[in-house]
């Protein structure tokens, strides 16, 4: 608790603090909402890649489907959301962006820079949340997890 | 600032002082007293630019409530005002009439079916919602009651 600055503070600047974390608050839910959105994408790519194996494995199939493996986590995030264009509506995908584009400004406030567009945090999860029901519903993802 | 990003910007200074002016309409009666005061905000997509913000003070002069233009460039929306309370905060958007959509398109034998689905009930007219953490995905249009009930709860005041 003395860690919190909450001891011994007034009651007044205890309050003041209880504020100025709360309308900060709601700004940082986006970062980790989109930590959670950018580590659940990349499992629907995994199962598209593993369709590569689905095939007989042979060294040369393997081979490109651990490269796919071991080098998605450094596609960029663009890069990935991207892929779901097909999937997805291009204009949903383009939210998503500016989400990202909006956690990045958050998480490295450049106070030089001005801000992009602001994104509230609901309208953040239902974005990041209807992409996602939106690829779990896919047919083709949907039978790939079914065979997998 | 470009003329779209110009347009954008005096569309929302305007619903923000239209705002403002309804609130203090509210309050005309009660013994809440209102200062407004010019900020600015910077936005990427405008640079810098002006706007008022609106404080809501007791009658001994301490600070109830503030109404704190955050910006127009928001997603999903036309603007985005904070309502800053002593104790907690709300968010409220400037929304078109039936918000922020999603359009999905599916296969479904030989042909696509497209269906819209809006990302929030209730917006039936163009103005400022509140859209509730309580109840995921519904708007309330931007009333007197409601003031008085996002007042009570970021503030724990209860108007008089």
């Amino acid at each position: 608790m003395n860690k919190t600055r909450f001891v011994g503070s007034a009651i007044d600047e205890a309050k003041a603090m209880i504020l100025d974390s709360r309308v900060n608050a709601d700004d940082f839910v986006i970062v980790p909402l989109w930590a959670i959105f950018e580590r659940k994408l990349p499992e629907y790519l995994q199962v598209e890649g593993s369709k590569i194996l689905q095939r007989t494995p042979t060294t040369f199939n393997t081979q490109v489907y651990q490269k796919v493996e071991n080098e998605m986590e450094y596609w960029k995030s663009d890069d990935v959301l991207d892929l779901f264009k097909s999937i997805v509506n291009s204009d949903l995908i383009g939210n998503a962006k500016q989400v990202k584009k909006y956690r990045d400004w958050i998480a490295h406030k450049n106070p030089k820079k001005g801000r992009p567009s602001n994104v509230p945090p609901q309208t953040a999860y239902r974005i990041l949340s209807d992409i996602i029901s939106v690829v779990e519903q896919h047919p083709e993802l949907k039978q790939a997890v079914t065979t997998a | 600032m470009n003329e779209n990003a110009a347009g954008k910007v005096s569309s929302f200074v305007d619903s923000v002082d239209r705002l403002f002016a309804e609130i203090e309409s509210w309050i005309a009666s009660t013994n809440l007293k209102r200062i407004q005061q010019e900020i600015e905000i910077s936005e990427e997509a405008s640079g810098k630019y002006k706007v008022n913000k609106l404080t809501l003070q007791d009658e001994d002069g301490k600070k109830i409530a503030e109404f704190l233009p955050v910006g127009t460039f928001i997603i999903g929306g036309n603007g985005r005002i904070d309502l800053n309370g002593t104790i907690d905060k709300a968010i409220i958007v400037n929304l078109k009439t039936g918000g922020p959509s999603m359009t999905t398109t599916t296969a479904v034998g030989d042909h696509a079916e497209t269906r819209t689905t809006s990302f929030y009930e209730g917006i039936n007219q163009q103005g400022w919602y509140w859209i509730e953490d309580r109840r995921r995905g519904k708007a309330n249009f931007f009333t007197k009651d409601l003031f008085v009930e996002l007042l009570r709860e970021v503030s724990d005041h209860e108007l008089s």
